[in-house]
């Protein structure tokens, strides 16, 4: 069974809407999907924990602050730079929802053996309405993060369906921009200076987002049957002998 | 898609008067609204006093809102200097 760990901070606004829609939209359905999940939320999103878990791990996806060349853990602290830290990341697909991190530490990553980084180059900028008391009924910041989760789920079953790195790259980035777009093609039905706004952070957001990945790598395809899929084929290899059976 | 220059100056005027706009514009059912802009959380005025500034954020501001435009009527921007 492939291995996923979602590291969620939640200290402060960003980090609970990012905490709170990889929760609700990522977390349930990567073990849907039939990930081995390590959820490191709030204080168990530490260096720590990170660093005792992330070795069997396959994918990864932060939700945190960042910037050019580091990411950052709960309350702040930093998780671990382009200096020091990111050769963990080698062998693995991250996807990391936080500004600035792939100008810099995506590449460096990249350069020590990590399979595929997605990420933002510039700050990753959301339009949000504090008077909604749980992020996932904020419409507003609902357009920013959809496009994002939508794209983290592409990438987990683009993943566990077998396909080669340049189609989970390809899958991921073009679920990111079309998600992105249907968003753009929302706003601008509505006619007024709020909305004018809301796509100016939709093309910023939409524009900055990246894959970096070597061409040459190719990901081992995972030896694992979807729990959706098993019940029928194991109706498959009882009924199969039977019906040849019944022909002979 | 042509390409305009302008200075960091125009920029500045043309997105602080857009941002007015927006300020003065907003009904009362969008008065929470703030953009979260990496450790940062602003308000609308907030955004303005940057972009008038003209400090790292509020060149960000500007370089985001002329994306937009840019994108919306088919030019390309480029800021001197």
């Amino acid at each position: 069974m492939p291995n996923a760990l979602v590291f969620r901070p939640d200290y402060e606004v960003l980090t609970h809407y990012t905490s709170r829609y990889l929760e609700a939209y990522v977390v349930r359905s990567a073990a849907q999907l039939g990930f081995s999940v390590t959820d490191l939320y709030a204080e168990e999103a530490c260096s720590d924990r990170f660093f005792q878990e992330i070795d069997r791990q396959d994918l990864v996806v932060f939700g945190t602050h960042g910037l050019e060349n580091r990411l950052y853990a709960q309350n702040g602290t930093v998780l671990f730079s382009s200096c020091s830290g990111d050769e963990s990341l080698s062998g693995k697909i991250c996807f990391a929802l936080a500004c600035r991190s792939a100008s810099k530490l995506g590449y460096s990553a990249v350069d020590k053996g990590c399979t595929c980084y997605f990420g933002w180059l510039q700050d990753f900028v959301v339009i949000i309405d504090e008077s909604y008391t749980d992020p996932l009924e904020d419409p507003y910041a609902g357009s920013f993060l959809r496009p994002v989760v939508n794209g983290i789920n592409a990438m987990l079953s683009s993943y566990i369906y077998g396909r080669k790195l340049s189609e989970v790259a390809e899958i991921t980035y073009n679920t990111v921009f079309d998600s992105f777009n249907q968003q753009i093609a929302y706003w601008r039905t509505v006619e007024s200076s709020t909305a004018s706004q809301m796509l100016t952070y939709l093309y910023w957001d939409r524009d900055n987002f990246i894959p970096i990945f070597r061409e040459e790598v190719y990901i081992p395809t995972p030896v694992y049957i979807p729990p959706s899929l098993r019940g029928i084929l194991a109706i498959g290899v009882v009924a199969t002998p039977l019906v040849i059976k019944a022909i002979s | 898609m042509s390409v305009v220059e302008i200075t960091w100056e125009q920029a500045k005027r043309m997105v602080s008067e857009r941002l007015r706009q927006w300020i003065e514009s907003m009904p009362p059912a969008e008065r929470a609204l703030k953009i979260l802009w990496n450790q940062m959380l602003m308000s609308p005025n907030e955004m303005l006093v940057h972009v008038e500034r003209l400090d790292e954020i509020g060149r960000q501001i500007i370089a985001a809102e002329l994306t937009k435009i840019g994108e919306e009527v088919g030019v390309y921007y480029i800021i001197k200097g």
